[in-house]
């Protein structure tokens, strides 16, 4: 079961996931790759503002081990993100980090909307 | 912000013709006009009114700009969606919205209450009042419906509290007593209205998560290209090689940006008030409940400053 504390905490990671990617973006000369982040901190940012929707209408979640299971991955994405806006010398591990949270979050999303 | 000091400006020249007319006093209140202030009323429970009154305006004008500043990004959220209605358009739902306004609606009555027994009126008077402003509080909080946000939850049963405790002590005539009873219940609802603002902590600071930074992460996430690359340190990127006809377009979207930065950072300044203000507010209930004198004295110094910052956001966010 996901609590709201796991739904602020998700959106604490995301939060920061997204400034690493704005900050990618920011430094990033390379087209291709400066437009998926920029899809990905898109992305997130619209599933934050999911969770802050729904945020406002429960309590906590109830859907079983495949929610914990998620939100361990979630956390785990975040926490790579975090470490890897202390370099941004590897665009495209940020990417491909980024592209695993939004996909994770897309399926926490899903049940929140449940 | 800009007009204020041209006001003041023209203020001072006016007042050098006028001064020589005006008693000490009425020039200190025509002054108080010309700056664009409000006057603030001295008596600590009429200034808590006044404070929940002006923050009641600024938290439903800040929660609407909320919902305004999300729409673009809204609607491009929507197209990339499969399906897309009404709820879709607002990232606080006209119920969590309206369930806000009956909140801090039933925060104003009790404080009006508060204000009724200090205001030199018969015991008689104070209990009706009292008695009618209970069941006017129960009557908003229980009106609170389609809305089953956790924070809404806690404040609504907090202020349904409120109106209880006017009715238990309506023949008291110690606004003490009553703060002092009541005092649980205001701190749990404000707390929960700066919570769901989105910050945490005494003085209230920004949380990475929560309304606030919902709306700061999508703005810039939407804006990337713009703040980022474009405008990126608030100068046009490729300038030189632009023909004239295309820096003549950048420069209007240039400005079109500055103005949309500009309103963002205003919107972050005011939610970033208003949870200082209902902090400040929070504060001199509780020193009214149980501080000293000169504990009280601080928190309503404190309070009657806050309420300046408070009406000029209500002003701004009426202007735009």
């Amino acid at each position: 079961m996901a609590t709201i504390d796991d739904l602020e905490t998700l959106q604490d990671g995301i939060s920061a996931s997204i400034q690493t990617l704005l900050r990618a973006y920011d430094q990033c000369a390379d087209p291709v790759e400066s437009a998926a982040i920029l899809i990905q901190s898109k992305q997130l940012a619209a599933q934050m503002a999911q969770i802050e929707t729904n945020m406002f209408h429960q309590q906590a979640i109830h859907a079983g081990p495949a929610v914990d299971c998620a939100f361990v991955s979630a956390k785990g994405y975040t926490s790579q993100l975090k470490d890897m806006g202390g370099r941004l010398d590897r665009v495209s591990d940020i990417i491909a980090t980024g592209a695993k949270l939004v996909d994770v979050v897309t399926q926490i999303v899903r049940w929140l909307a449940l | 912000m800009s007009q204020l000091p041209q006001t003041m400006i023209s203020c001072r020249s006016f007042g050098g013709a006028m001064a020589r007319f005006l008693p000490p006093v009425v020039w200190l209140m025509v002054m108080l006009w010309c700056a664009g202030c409000t006057a603030v009323d001295t008596k600590p429970v009429a200034c808590l009114q006044q404070a929940m009154e002006a923050n009641h305006k600024a938290a439903m004008g800040i929660l609407k700009g909320v919902n305004e500043e999300m729409l673009p990004a809204r609607i491009e959220q929507g197209v990339a969606g499969t399906t897309f209605s009404k709820d879709d358009l607002s990232l606080l739902t006209p119920a969590d919205v309206a369930a806000w306004d009956d909140i801090l609606s039933g925060l104003e009555a009790y404080c009006a209450a508060l204000g009724d027994l200090t205001a030199d009126k018969s015991s008689a008077a104070f209990a009706t009042a009292s008695g009618s402003f209970g069941l006017k509080i129960q009557s908003l909080v229980k009106a609170v419906k389609g809305s089953s946000a956790p924070s809404i939850g806690s404040a609504r049963t907090a202020v349904g509290e409120l109106g209880g405790i006017l009715i238990k002590y309506q023949a008291s005539r110690e606004a003490r007593t009553i703060a002092k009873a009541a005092d649980p219940s205001f701190q749990t609802a404000i707390r929960s209205l700066i919570d769901a603002l989105g910050f945490a902590g005494r003085p209230p600071t920004p949380a990475p998560h929560g309304l606030l930074a919902t709306c700061e992460v999508n703005f810039w996430a939407m804006h990337a290209e713009k703040s980022d690359k474009q405008f990126k340190g608030d100068a046009i990127a490729g300038f030189d090689a632009m023909t004239p006809a295309e820096r003549r377009a950048a420069i209007k979207d240039f400005i079109a940006w500055l103005g949309v930065e500009e309103d963002h950072k205003e919107l972050v300044a005011s939610v970033a008030a208003l949870a200082a203000a209902l902090d400040k507010a929070a504060a001199a209930h509780a020193a009214l409940a149980q501080g000293s004198p000169g504990q009280i004295d601080a928190a309503f110094a404190e309070l009657r400053a806050e309420i300046q910052t408070t009406v000029q956001i209500c002003q701004k966010l009426q202007k735009g």
